[in-house]
């Protein structure tokens, strides 16, 4: 392989990766949000719960009962804080969402259109295997060969490659858990 | 150790080939072909063409069950840098296809007597 293409496909590894970080940011983050506000709402239940069963139980002058109602106060005002905690913390998590979205929408055009002298079918290259590239770019040349009209090919092109997309992500993997698993070749 | 001939005939009596599976396996049987390669000697008298996306969970099946084994080819200009896989049939995969197509024939010749008995009978 041409030294530039090598370069070519390490620029489009380094969009696949950040791809695939963004998409674990967004998991990640969303994860510990959701966890530690249901945490947050579960602790503040459970103390209120907790105050009210006191102050039933204290007579009504008595000071616990006071110190009770004191209690409940602070809790109130404490689960007031708390909920704008929640929001904040729902706001990072936006932020960390709208951040990691924006990383992908940027690293895909950015590993696609890093070499314009390359065919746009380059860019197939982070979505498909090297064999299919290779037999799209003997199937392009040959039509091209054929003088077909521009938009006939672009159109044979795209329709391959989307079923092509769906027969090797979704197809293949389902079928393959009914199947064993891969044995060691040595044909190579 | 050499493993006994049951254990050989319970592999191959638990292989199942669509029709699919059978065309391609008939296709490479003796040479090593790539992906477009089969297609071009399928589709002629196919009734309904195949394409690249029915080929390659077929091909991924036919390897999984070891019916086929593929190495990489060199690196083509035409293809921008990328190699193609060449297909080629192992021996598991010969005698799949043989019994399927030794089934078939007895199964033909079956209903080519049982037509003229019918017809002698009659």
């Amino acid at each position: 392989m041409k030294p530039e293409d090598k370069k070519c496909l390490k620029q489009i590894w380094l969009g696949k990766i950040l791809i695939l970080t963004g998409t674990i940011g967004i998991i990640i983050t969303s994860t510990i949000v959701d966890v530690s506000v249901a945490l947050n709402l579960y602790t503040s239940i459970s103390q209120r719960s907790d105050i009210r069963k006191y102050s039933q139980i204290c007579p009504t002058q008595s000071p616990i009962s006071t110190l009770c109602n004191v209690f409940e106060e602070f809790i109130t005002i404490s689960e007031k804080l708390r909920k704008e905690d929640v929001y904040q913390l729902l706001l990072i998590e936006f932020l960390a969402i709208g951040t990691s979205f924006a990383l992908m929408i940027y690293a895909f055009p950015f590993s696609l259109n890093s070499h314009k002298s390359y065919p746009l079918s380059w860019s197939v290259h982070l979505l498909l295997p090297e064999e299919t590239i290779a037999e799209l770019m003997a199937l392009k040349r040959r039509r091209q060969k054929q003088n077909l009209p521009q938009w006939k090919l672009n159109f044979e092109l795209t329709t391959e490659v989307l079923l092509l997309l769906w027969a090797i992500h979704i197809q293949v993997r389902f079928q393959n858990l009914s199947l064993p698993p891969s044995k060691k070749r040595n044909i190579d | 150790m050499p493993r006994s001939k049951k254990t050989v005939d319970d592999e191959q009596d638990s292989v199942r080939l669509s029709a699919i599976d059978e065309d391609i396996l008939t296709v490479l049987l003796g040479r090593e072909l790539y992906g477009l390669e089969i297609l071009d000697e399928l589709n002629p008298d196919r009734p309904i063409p195949l394409r690249f996306s029915s080929l390659y969970p077929a091909l991924n099946r036919l390897e999984l069950k070891g019916l086929v084994d593929w190495k990489w080819g060199d690196e083509m200009d035409e293809s921008g840098g990328a190699r193609r896989k060449y297909y080629k049939v192992t021996g598991l995969g010969a005698k799949t296809l043989r019994s399927v197509q030794e089934y078939r024939m007895a199964l033909m010749l079956r209903a080519n007597g049982g037509g003229l008995g019918g017809a002698v009978g009659a």
